[in-house]
């Protein structure tokens, strides 16, 4: 989750979503609570980021092959990023000048100076790279590997790979806490979660989920997102179409709540007071009331929503 | 000359098409049917719990069917045809003029929807299988009679002979049924998850009627 470091008015965020199917992006006012207004992007757009000072989004076109760079204030393409072929999702450093993308195809993980918008090197990693973290003080990347399923760390200095640590079937996300201390893993295909510890690079516990009434293989984690105050962990179950409430404490599910069909990714209000889901066959995203648990509203945006980001106007 | 050109072509259509028929069959490996066509993960049966956490359901299962006013109006909304918009302003009405009797009855209508729309889904699941298994069949065909076709010239001379009706018309013949069949799927395939999307929306309006505090 990225976040703006300053303190603006809480109200009239808005949301960015992209939609996979639409080829487009729905900019949601959380005021109005509903889509202000829909642009065309690239062919097939997933991941998403906005920079830390709010004026730009970054949106991964996986079938152009590129990462566009969108004016919030003008809504219009300013320009692209060399993100190398099929890129998916990424992580942004938390100066927002360093983007970290993962190239499913090339077993590679490209680096690239946002402001200068030029790749700056490229670390090998496991076959099929997929999530993307890094740590809060910028100096360690975590890679997920799809077919070896493990997490790469990476020391995101020298861009040497410092240790592989093997965790669940098809780990999707990567995400480390606010306060650094721990990096969460989704394993899509095991129904799982990884808590792994960044320094000794050990697993410190596992999570598995269960909800009455569905079967096992339905519970697909793949977001993750913790509280502001890291109390809480939210992590979307896909096919399972709930979000589970995890107690990071005692790692025990607090709650599911049911959102939309095949929930994907999420993102945190800057306040911390909302949670936003994409929920792509039901072609909305949910609000979560953090503070009640409870899922508030609903709001229409593009066929096939897949990331969200929160900027405030 | 112009035969044998004829030929590669035909040989060289089927060969991408039997190839993204394989990689169709790759995408479908998790459900282990060899025979499902689609690039959507094979989920034959829905469960209530994907889309309901109200109040429980089960004891309405088998009776649903016998309240004649819960059972139109299930049978009503569930068809297609009928903007989902419609279908939502018809439970709420149903709600809203159900009293006292509004938890039990718009209960009974969740197990009559969510009967109906997975059968009409596995239905649809059915037939998906059933093209799936012909364009497997299909695909042997024409991989036999380019076989046989290989196998001609090696007995009669260097080029197969010209005649209406021969082996390469029927392989090409062949080759374009399959390629068209295969391009119609696409559409098909999509049809469990629409199922899937107005069965969502409908419970989430049932859901939402439940309560006290819903208009």
């Amino acid at each position: 989750m990225l976040t703006l470091a300053c303190a603006l008015p809480a109200r009239a965020y808005t949301a960015y979503v992209t939609n996979e199917r639409d080829n487009s992006l729905s900019v949601v006012d959380l005021d109005k609570m509903k889509t202000v207004q829909t642009l065309p992007v690239g062919q097939r757009p997933r991941g998403i980021a906005i920079t830390p000072d709010g004026k730009e989004l970054l949106v991964c076109a996986s079938d152009d092959d590129t990462i566009q760079v969108i004016d919030t204030a003008t809504l219009k393409i300013v320009g692209t990023l060399p993100s190398g072929p099929d890129p998916e999702t990424f992580a942004l450093g938390p100066a927002g000048k360093l983007l970290y993308v993962s190239n499913e195809n090339d077993a590679m993980v490209t680096i690239i100076d946002v402001p200068a918008r030029r790749a700056i090197a490229q670390v090998s990693t496991g076959v099929e790279p997929e999530g993307m973290g890094v740590s809060p003080d910028g100096r360690t990347v975590v890679n997920t590997s799809e077919t070896t399923n493990m997490a790469h760390f990476i020391d995101a200095e020298t861009h040497k790979l410092v240790a592989s640590v093997l965790v669940d079937p098809r780990p999707r996300i990567a995400i480390f806490k606010h306060d650094g201390s721990q990096v969460w893993v989704s394993s899509e295909l095991a129904g799982t979660v990884t808590v792994l510890d960044p320094t000794t690079h050990k697993i410190i516990h596992k999570i598995s989920f269960a909800v009455q009434g569905l079967r096992n293989d339905v519970i697909q984690p793949v977001g993750i997102r913790f509280s502001k105050d890291d109390a809480l962990a939210f992590v979307a179950l896909g096919p399972a179409n709930r979000v589970a409430v995890i107690n990071t404490k005692t790692y025990e599910v607090v709650k599911y709540l049911l959102v939309g069909q095949r929930v994907w990714q999420m993102a945190l209000t800057p306040d911390g007071k909302s949670l936003l889901t994409t929920n792509g066959l039901t072609n909305d995203i949910s609000v979560i009331d953090v503070a009640s648990l409870t899922v508030t509203k609903s709001i229409p945006v593009g066929r096939q929503p897949w990331g969200v980001v929160v900027s405030p106007k | 000359m112009k035969c044998a050109l004829r030929l590669r072509r035909a040989a060289a259509g089927t060969a991408a098409a039997l190839l993204l028929m394989a990689a169709a069959a790759h995408a479908a490996m998790p459900v282990r049917d060899p025979d499902w066509p689609c690039q959507q993960i094979k989920v034959p049966r829905l469960s209530l719990g994907a889309l309901w956490d109200g109040p429980d359901v089960a004891p309405y299962e088998s009776t649903w069917s016998q309240d004649a006013a819960v059972a139109a109006l299930a049978g009503r909304i569930v068809q297609r045809r009928m903007p989902l918009d419609q279908a939502q302003q018809a439970i709420r009405g149903f709600a809203a003029s159900a009293g006292p009797q509004r938890q039990p009855q718009l209960l009974a209508l969740m197990a009559g929807v969510f009967s109906l729309l997975d059968g009409q889904r596995s239905q649809v699941i059915a037939g998906l299988d059933r093209f799936g298994a012909r364009q497997k069949q299909l695909a042997a065909e024409i991989v036999a009679n380019m076989d046989k076709l290989r196998a001609e010239p090696a007995e009669g001379g260097d080029v197969a002979p010209v005649r209406p009706g021969d082996l390469s018309d029927q392989i090409g013949w062949q080759t374009r049924v399959f390629e068209q069949r295969r391009q119609a799927i696409s559409y098909a395939c999509g049809v469990p998850d629409a199922i899937e999307q107005r069965l969502f929306a409908l419970a989430r309006t049932i859901s939402a009627s439940l309560g006290p505090a819903t208009p």
